[in-house]
């Protein structure tokens, strides 16, 4: 096994419009123990986040229809206390809204190294239920 | 018509073709000191002429007052000498009575009293009504001579006073003669109603009294008759003056005439007229006119020395203001070229930049695929490494090798991409706090692949007391990765590249750059910092890393220098300020 299965199934939704890499990248998670699933469209997002409770979100903030940071407050406004990363193919983060980037746990830049994904949803897992 | 100065200015002085034309700024000084020179030697030259025409009017107005003033004395002297003899005559008549001076002695008396007073008498005669000559004293034998059918006895009969012209007559000497009639008293005969007194002069009185107004060697005096026949000697003629003979009549008494005539086509002489009262004779003077005098002379002398002195100083002046002037022009103009072409440069950097950073964003998604991709496969490998059967295990090491180098090149391609945001050009100078070595590294692992490929050795020194430093680090970057990629070109393959950061004092860092290369010549060295200068093959260098490289590190408040000789390489030095003051960003 790719790694020890943890005790609590932490629940994350990948959001990314770019199917070719949301699909693998969830299996991935899958693979690690995670309930992962993964929606390519802003409003599959909505749906899934009204319909599931989600602890972790990993957002694209550059999609076709809704801008990113639409989807992130709509989001945030149906379930505040979801943590969500933000992953971008962009290197210049800074230029994104500095409130979107303050409010979200945290930011990653692809191409993304797995690890560190994982360590990034195991800690806004932990800030959501153990502070 | 409308006076387009523009117009004018751009037809004659053609500053804009000249300014775009090759060898443009020394035919545009050519130009403006032949315009300025032209316009002012034209106004030099009416100044000069209208001088010398006011020269000419006044010389010649004061010739003729002279002209005039000796005239009039000299008509004055004339007139009193016939004046005076008349007076004589009258008086003789008036003592002794008409029948006493029939008497020959008492003539011969008054011609010794007359000789007395005037020396110049030569003889007395008195003629009847009938034109004979009762009486005569003198040299001559006269007496019984008949005047009737003369012209004078006539006139003298009508007009009672009559002034001969100069003649020859009986005596063959030139001579002129003064008649007074006078009228008999008591009851009148036939041919002796009336008696006329004649006395004889000499005529050479007159030039003698005429010979006091020469002045000049080239003029000119004499007394003509009524009807323009010389009546004293004169340098200029002799016999009739026909040519004068209208301006001789056309003269008015009391007024003197003067004009300009070129006497027997010679220069042109100044002629003045004049009547001698109760004579038929008109006084001449022929002078020269004082414009070819000495005085003009001198005076057009020191008109044309000043003109000289003016034309050279106008010359200094205007040669020495265009040369600055032009000067002036040449830097605003360079200046304004190599403004516009590190504009253009900057502006081709930036959209470079631009384009690098597109390219760099979009790639960043394939790659987070492949990425991604490769990833689930060594996934998988990890997850069936337990179960898979030991033949099928080295197929299995082989998948999760190749997977590995997949992720790996991504994760290199990751930190091209970084490196080229990296270097995206910033029009604006922006300051923050970064480490030299840092920075300094990152452009070296830019050039690793070529330092390789070229042999090249990189010696880098970096004091471990070097402070952080306040500046922009993306320009320093890019004057650094200039400064290096000149050293490739400069060293063989094998040479040695050294880069040393250290500290100078509190204030300031020093970076340089040292190679083994060919080295620079002195006067290359010169202008190595100057626009579009470049040592490299044509085509190969645009003659503007360095020059922008200068313009960077002045802005960032530094200097660089370079020491190099030939056979020696070359040494870059950067001085920087390790603080910059950072109020230009805070007032942003």
């Amino acid at each position: 096994m790719l790694n020890n299965k943890t005790e609590e199934q932490i629940r994350v939704l990948l959001v990314d419009d770019e199917e070719s890499f949301g699909s693998v990248l969830v299996e991935r998670l899958r693979l690690r123990g995670y309930e992962a699933d993964y929606v390519y469209s802003a409003v599959g997002a909505i749906e899934s986040v009204k319909n599931t409770p989600y602890d972790v979100i990993l957002l694209d903030l550059k999609m076709p229809g809704l801008d990113g940071i639409s989807v992130f407050e709509k989001i945030k406004a149906i379930n505040p206390a979801i943590e969500i990363i933000i992953i971008s193919g962009r290197l210049d983060v800074d230029n994104v809204n500095k409130e979107v980037i303050d409010s979200a746990f945290d930011y990653l830049v692809k191409p993304l190294n797995i690890n560190e994904v994982i360590h990034k949803i195991t800690h806004a897992y932990k800030k959501r239920y153990h502070s | 018509m409308s006076l387009d100065f523009k117009y004018w200015i751009k037809k004659y002085l053609p500053i804009d073709s000249v300014i775009n034309a090759p060898g443009h700024y020394r035919r545009l000084k050519i130009y403006i000191n032949l315009f300025v020179i032209f316009i002012s030697v034209v106004f030099l030259l009416i100044i000069l002429f209208v001088s010398k025409l006011w020269l000419m009017n006044f010389l010649k107005q004061e010739t003729d007052n002279m002209i005039k003033w000796q005239m009039e004395n000299t008509k004055n002297n004339l007139e009193y000498f016939i004046n005076t003899k008349l007076s004589s005559l009258k008086f003789m008549l008036s003592v002794y009575g008409i029948e006493a001076l029939k008497d020959k002695n008492t003539l011969s008396k008054c011609l010794i009293n007359l000789q007395k007073e005037f020396g110049e008498i030569v003889d007395i005669g008195i003629i009847d009504s009938n034109g004979i000559m009762v009486t005569y004293d003198g040299p001559y034998k006269m007496e019984g001579n008949k005047y009737l059918d003369h012209e004078w006895f006539k006139q003298v009969a009508v007009q009672g006073v009559f002034i001969s012209d100069v003649f020859m007559g009986f005596r063959k000497l030139p001579h002129f003669a003064i008649a007074i009639k006078t009228e008999k008293p008591g009851p009148k005969e036939i041919g002796n109603e009336f008696l006329v007194i004649r006395i004889t002069i000499d005529a050479s009185t007159l030039s003698k009294l005429l010979k006091n107004m020469t002045v000049n060697e080239g003029d000119d005096v004499f007394l003509v008759n009524g009807v323009g026949v010389v009546q004293t000697p004169s340098k200029m003629f002799t016999g009739l003056m026909d040519s004068y003979l209208s301006d001789v009549s056309a003269v008015i008494d009391n007024n003197i005439k003067l004009l300009s005539k070129n006497i027997h086509s010679g220069k042109e002489k100044i002629v003045g007229l004049l009547k001698i009262k109760n004579t038929l004779w008109t006084l001449i003077t022929i002078t020269e006119p004082k414009g070819d005098i000495f005085i003009a002379k001198l005076f057009l002398r020191e008109l044309l020395a000043i003109f000289i002195i003016s034309v050279l100083i106008i010359l200094t002046i205007t040669i020495v203001i265009t040369q600055i002037l032009v000067n002036w022009i040449r830097i605003a103009h360079e200046e304004r070229e190599r403004a516009m072409v590190e504009i253009e440069h900057s502006s081709k950097l930036a959209a470079i930049g631009k384009l690098a950073a597109g390219v760099a964003h979009e790639i960043n998604n394939p790659l987070s695929i492949i990425s991604q991709s490769a990833g689930l496969i060594t996934d998988f490998v990890e997850i069936n490494r337990e179960v898979v059967d030991d033949d099928f295990k080295p197929v299995l090491g082989k998948f999760e090798q190749l997977s590995n180098s997949i992720v790996n090149a991504v994760g290199r391609c990751h930190t091209i991409t970084h490196r080229l945001l990296g270097f995206v050009r910033r029009v604006d100078v922006k300051y923050e706090l970064i480490n030299l070595k840092d920075a300094i590294k990152e452009v070296i692992g830019f050039l690793e692949k070529e330092l390789l490929y070229k042999n090249i050795q990189l010696v880098e020194n970096y004091d471990a007391a070097l402070p952080s430093i306040v500046t922009d680090k993306g320009l320093l970057q890019q004057v650094i990765l200039n400064i290096i990629n000149n050293a490739f070109d400069a060293v063989e393959k094998g040479g040695i590249i050294e880069i040393s950061v250290k500290p100078i004092d509190e204030e300031k860092a020093l970076i340089s750059i040292r190679d083994n290369g060919h080295g620079i010549k002195p006067e290359q060295v010169k202008n190595i910092f100057e626009p579009f200068y470049t040592t490299k093959a044509k085509g190969k260098g645009t003659g503007l890393g360095l020059s922008i490289s200068h313009s960077i590190v002045k802005k960032m408040g530094g200097t660089i220098t370079v020491d190099s000789d030939i056979g020696r390489g070359a040494c870059f030095m950067i001085e920087l300020p390790l603080k910059k003051e950072i109020t230009v960003n805070a007032e942003q």
